[in-house]
């Protein structure tokens, strides 16, 4: 899979990695044990210091996501972590924020925003 | 007119340090006229072949610096945008550089000139090439005009002329007819030259009138040559070239020694780009000048050569490369060479110049001093004593066989049959007690018998070997009718007593060597010191000149005090000789020992110098611009 | 013993004109910092006081603990220099000077060599100084690299290049912090070349320190604060506790806290009563301008 980062945005680099690879595992693009570039090759991929892949690819495996084994390679989890609901939820506020205000300012209802949410959903396909 | 004149290229410091050159070579041309001229060349100014020599030295002075520096930029790329006619910027170029040309010529003929009516008179008894000057004041500017025409009329509607091999050609064969032309000036009256002046000036009249309103860079044809450097605008994406030359590049391995050695050379040695030129003009410059103090051409004509006068001169030459060389450093600072390495192609190569030029000299002096005899029977003053001009019959030896008398009041020479004479001695300095004398003189008094008891005397303490004096007079010595004695051919007492080698070396090389070292070192010290990154470029400029002006009056201010009576340096020089030569004879080993006492202090200034560069901070900005 | 380490530098190129004025910071093994600063803030003296080319006046630099003035052979074997105002020879061409380069350092490696030239197309037979400034510039980045230093120093290598260059600078840049774990401090006014290879962010200011920190941390607790300007005292402002700096612009005044966006906003709504604050992350580039522009 393609990762894209843009050095001028808001969020670190490491984070936008870190993003991008949370989305691809949870639309699916990432299915469990697939293999994810090394953190040297994905440096060079992306013209970044391997130091802040490393730093993405650490954070990952402290929460879970991926594991890394010696002399294979790096890989999604078999079993994605528990997440404790209330950390799930609090995840979801920042972004729900964004879109609400959106909306307020477009003049969309919060029926119509529902409606829209059930429809991308049926698009991931999970 | 006269703000364009300012800014003109060609007016920075490297005119000021031309005019230094030019100066520096005035005087020593001086120097080797006066001396060459007491002598029996005293007339060689009126053959053509000596007039022609006088007008090439004259004239490379005046017109040399057109090959180098700035002679091509016409202005600099900023007065492109200034609302200056062309034809208004060529014809300033032009003023400027027969003005600059004419400056040189006024330096080098003036000092010539001081230095002949100094020693005009009869006391001396020199009479100058003066009409030759005064002609060559005429001819020069008029043939200076012409060839910066000419020379500046190539690409006229460029800013600069480009650099190609064919255009220096051209520059080159415009100087050599420049000098044809003055030598046959010389020949003709003076108002021919107003010929080459009148064509000069109706030729930059034509120039100035085709010229377009403004200059252009590069000419509309692209075979005309670039003007920009790369330092000034952008060059252009090079293609990628054919993997053969790689290739070639890989298989002719790894740099050896003497390719890196060379390498150094090129970098540290050869400044950048437009001041390249300058190593390969000084470089041959300093052999000769090292030919020259080894006193080859003295001993060639019998003299004695004042070396130890032009120490301090010496020794500025060797470092006056040295500022050129320091904004290289930059260069190669960054690479794991050490400063020793460096410091090793910064003094070495002008040092081991002239150390080639004067061994070189000096085996060619040894060899002529074996094949004519050191001893002459004569009155005309070109050896150190009796000193410059003064006309004494003497037995002349080489001066180092000379005596000094501490108190003033040496003996009289007693022959065996009683006859005895006074010695004529040479206080060395007015007022001063210490004299030097010959004690082998022979007043007009005295008889050819005692002459002749000089002669042998002489070849005795020359060569170690004693002719009776009674041989030589009957079998050598020659009398005239009126009584005076002469050795009409001395070269036949050589061949007749083979094996006559001259006792000892005198030792004046090493101790030359050893103190124009000296001075060298302390030079570039004081150069260095000023070469940090804190202290302003000026101040470097201040220290060059200040250096310069301290050879310049060291040299300058012999021949001030000589005029004045104070001090006669062929006195001094024959002193030290002296001196020098009884030290190498006390010298368990001689000159021998000498030589290596030589090359431990070379050593000792060659480890100063390093130890000063190591402090040295190599001032990264605008390479190529510390006192150009 | 790290790698780079500068320690208390004070440098003044003419008397009263200081500057550095005590700069102290130092680098790990493997570390990549970039080094920012106004023009003329001192960042190429402090690059070359490493590089041993000028003697600091007090304080010292030192790589891998060695004396830039008295281990300088031995230092220059492993360090890496690039520069934009340092010339190559012109007169020499480009096969020359890689040779000197390859005879000089003896981890010197062929097959990146060979990579490197194919990359940059160079040509042996050229003269320097019939290259283009980019051409040049790359010939210098191949001689620093091609021996696989420990220490590469930077001083804005990309400085009037283009985007396609730099990015070249950049790869090479990041090949050889895989392939040999170099460190970099590199000072480069490109803020989009500085985020992507730079771990570390120190910033010089009137010859001192003004950051020093890891480039995320800068990211996620550091905030711009924007307030109206009425109503708002930029004295009371620039004296709270974690602010950095403060300007005036267009109307507004521009504040930097050192804490997130939200503490930043709950602050001002406390200390100051200001509830109108719009509060961001903060970009490297506008980070420098309000830490320049607010504090001269």
């Amino acid at each position: 899979m393609q990762l894209h980062i843009n050095p001028g945005d808001e969020l670190p680099i490491y984070r936008q990695i870190m993003r991008q690879i949370t989305d691809a595992i949870a639309g699916g693009l990432l299915p469990a044990g697939a293999q994810l570039p090394s953190h040297r090759d994905l440096a060079e991929q992306l013209v970044i210091a391997p130091l802040t892949v490393k730093k993405a690819y650490d954070e990952l495996e402290r929460q879970g996501l991926i594991m890394t084994q010696r002399g294979k390679g790096t890989f999604v989890s078999e079993r994605l972590p528990d997440v404790d609901p209330e950390q799930r939820r609090e995840r979801l506020r920042d972004s729900a924020q964004r879109l609400l205000s959106q909306a307020a300012l477009s003049g969309v209802s919060l029926t119509e925003v529902v409606n829209l949410l059930e429809e991308i959903q049926k698009g991931m396909g999970r | 007119m006269w703000s364009q004149l300012r800014r003109d290229p060609m007016m920075d410091a490297t005119a000021v340090r031309w005019g230094i050159i030019v100066f520096l070579n005035a005087g020593v041309l001086a120097g080797i006229m006066t001396t060459l001229a007491a002598g029996s060349a005293s007339r060689a100014f009126d053959t053509l072949l000596g007039k022609a020599v006088l007008a090439a030295l004259v004239w490379i002075s005046a017109a040399a610096f057109l090959l180098f520096g700035r002679a091509r930029e016409r202005c600099r790329v900023f007065d492109l945008a200034l609302p200056i006619p062309a034809a208004g910027i060529w014809l300033a170029h032009v003023t400027a550089l027969v003005l600059l040309g004419l400056i040189f010529l006024v330096l080098n003929a003036g000092v010539l000139m001081i230095c002949l009516w100094a020693f005009r008179s009869p006391r001396f008894g020199f009479s100058g090439p003066w009409e030759a000057l005064m002609g060559l004041l005429l001819s020069v500017p008029a043939n200076l005009v012409l060839v910066v025409v000419l020379m500046q009329r190539s690409r006229a509607s460029l800013r600069q002329i480009p650099r190609t091999l064919a255009g220096t050609a051209y520059s080159v064969l415009l100087l050599g007819s420049g000098l044809v032309l003055t030598i046959l000036l010389m020949t003709l009256p003076a108002v021919a030259a107003l010929i080459p002046l009148g064509l000069g000036l109706y030729l930059a009249y034509r120039t100035c009138r085709s010229l377009p309103q403004a200059f252009a860079l590069t000419s509309a044809k692209p075979d005309a040559g670039r003007d920009f450097a790369r330092a000034d605008s952008e060059g252009t994406v090079v293609r990628p070239a054919a993997a053969r030359e790689w290739e070639a590049f890989d298989r002719a391995g790894p740099l050896r020694s003497f390719s890196l050695a060379w390498l150094l050379i090129r970098i540290l040695c050869f400044g950048p780009s437009n001041k390249r030129h300058a190593g390969w003009f000084f470089f041959p410059y300093l052999l000769l000048w090292g030919f020259y103090m080894s006193g080859f051409l003295a001993a060639w004509r019998f003299m004695d050569l004042p070396q130890l006068s032009y120490i301090v001169l010496s020794s500025f030459l060797l470092f006056s490369y040295l500022p050129a060389q320091m904004p290289q450093v930059q260069y190669v600072e960054c690479l794991p060479i050490s400063r020793n390495r460096i410091g090793a192609f910064l003094f070495l190569p002008t040092l081991l110049l002239f150390v080639a030029g004067l061994e070189a000299g000096a085996i060619g002096a040894a060899k002529v001093q074996q094949a004519r005899l050191q001893i002459q029977l004569g009155t005309s003053p070109t050896s150190l004593f009796p000193p410059y001009g003064e006309k004494a019959p003497m037995v002349r030896v080489p001066a180092m066989y000379g005596e000094v008398s501490w108190d003033g009041k040496p003996e009289d020479i007693v022959s065996p049959w009683g006859e005895s004479h006074p010695v004529r001695e040479y206080a060395l300095y007015r007022g001063s007690r210490i004299a030097v004398y010959s004690p082998f003189s022979t007043p007009e008094e005295s008889s050819p018998r005692f002459v002749a008891f000089q002669i042998s005397r002489a070849i005795e303490a020359v060569y170690g070997v004693p002719i009776p004096y009674q041989k030589i007079l009957d079998l050598y010595l020659e009398v005239s009718a009126d009584g005076t004695a002469s050795l009409p051919d001395p070269d036949r007492l050589l061949a007749d007593f083979p094996g006559l080698n001259p006792r000892g070396e005198s030792g004046l090389i090493p101790a030359l060597l050893a103190v124009t070292g000296i001075v060298y070192v302390l030079m570039a010290s004081i150069y260095m010191g000023a070469w940090r990154a804190r202290v302003p470029d000026s101040r470097r400029k201040a220290a060059y000149l200040a250096l310069a002006a301290a050879a310049i009056a060291a040299t300058a201010g012999q021949v001030v005090l000589m005029i004045a009576g104070w001090l006669r340096p062929h006195v001094g020089a024959a002193f030290l000789r002296i001196l020098i030569f009884r030290f190498v004879r006390a010298l368990p080993g001689g000159a021998a020992t000498l030589w290596v006492l030589c090359a431990f202090v070379l050593l000792g200034a060659y480890w100063l110098f390093l130890g000063r560069l190591r402090r040295v901070e190599a001032v990264p900005e605008r390479p190529g611009a510390v006192c150009s | 013993m790290k790698t780079l380490e500068f320690e208390d530098v004070h440098y003044a190129y003419q008397e009263g004109a200081d500057v550095l004025q005590g700069v102290s910071f130092s680098l790990d093994e493997g570390e990549v910092a970039g080094l920012l600063g106004k023009n003329g803030a001192g960042k190429t003296t402090l690059m070359r006081i490493a590089m041993g080319i000028v003697g600091a006046q007090k304080g010292s630099a030192r790589i891998f603990g060695l004396d830039p003035r008295k281990d300088a052979v031995e230092m220059k074997r492993r360090v890496g220099y690039v520069s934009e105002d340092q010339a190559l020879p012109e007169f020499l061409t480009v096969g020359e000077v890689i040779r000197l380069h390859r005879r000089l350092f003896p981890t010197w490696d062929e097959p990146l060599e060979r990579r490197l030239r194919e990359r940059f197309t160079l040509s042996p037979k050229v003269k320097i100084k019939t290259l283009s400034k980019g051409q040049a510039r790359q010939v210098a980045l191949l001689c620093a690299v091609a021996h696989r230093p420990e220490v590469l120093l930077l001083d804005e290598p990309a400085g009037g290049l283009d985007p396609a260059v730099r990015r070249e600078f950049l790869e090479t840049s990041v090949r050889l912090l895989n392939e040999t774990g170099t460190t970099i401090l590199f000072s480069s006014h490109y803020m989009t070349d500085v985020e992507r290879m730079a771990g570390r962010i120190v910033m010089i200011h009137e010859g001192r320190l003004l950051i020093d920190n890891a480039l995320d941390d800068l990211r996620e607790n550091y905030s711009l604060a924007l307030i109206p300007q009425e109503g708002a005292d930029r004295r009371r402002l620039s004296d709270l506790k974690g602010c950095l700096s403060v300007r005036v612009q267009g109307g507004a005044l521009h504040a930097i806290f050192s804490c997130e966006p939200e503490r930043c906003r709950a602050l001002l709504a406390g200390e100051l009563e200001i509830h109108n604050a719009f509060c961001t992350p903060i970009a490297l580039e506008d980070m420098f301008i309000e830490l320049v522009e607010g504090r001269s």
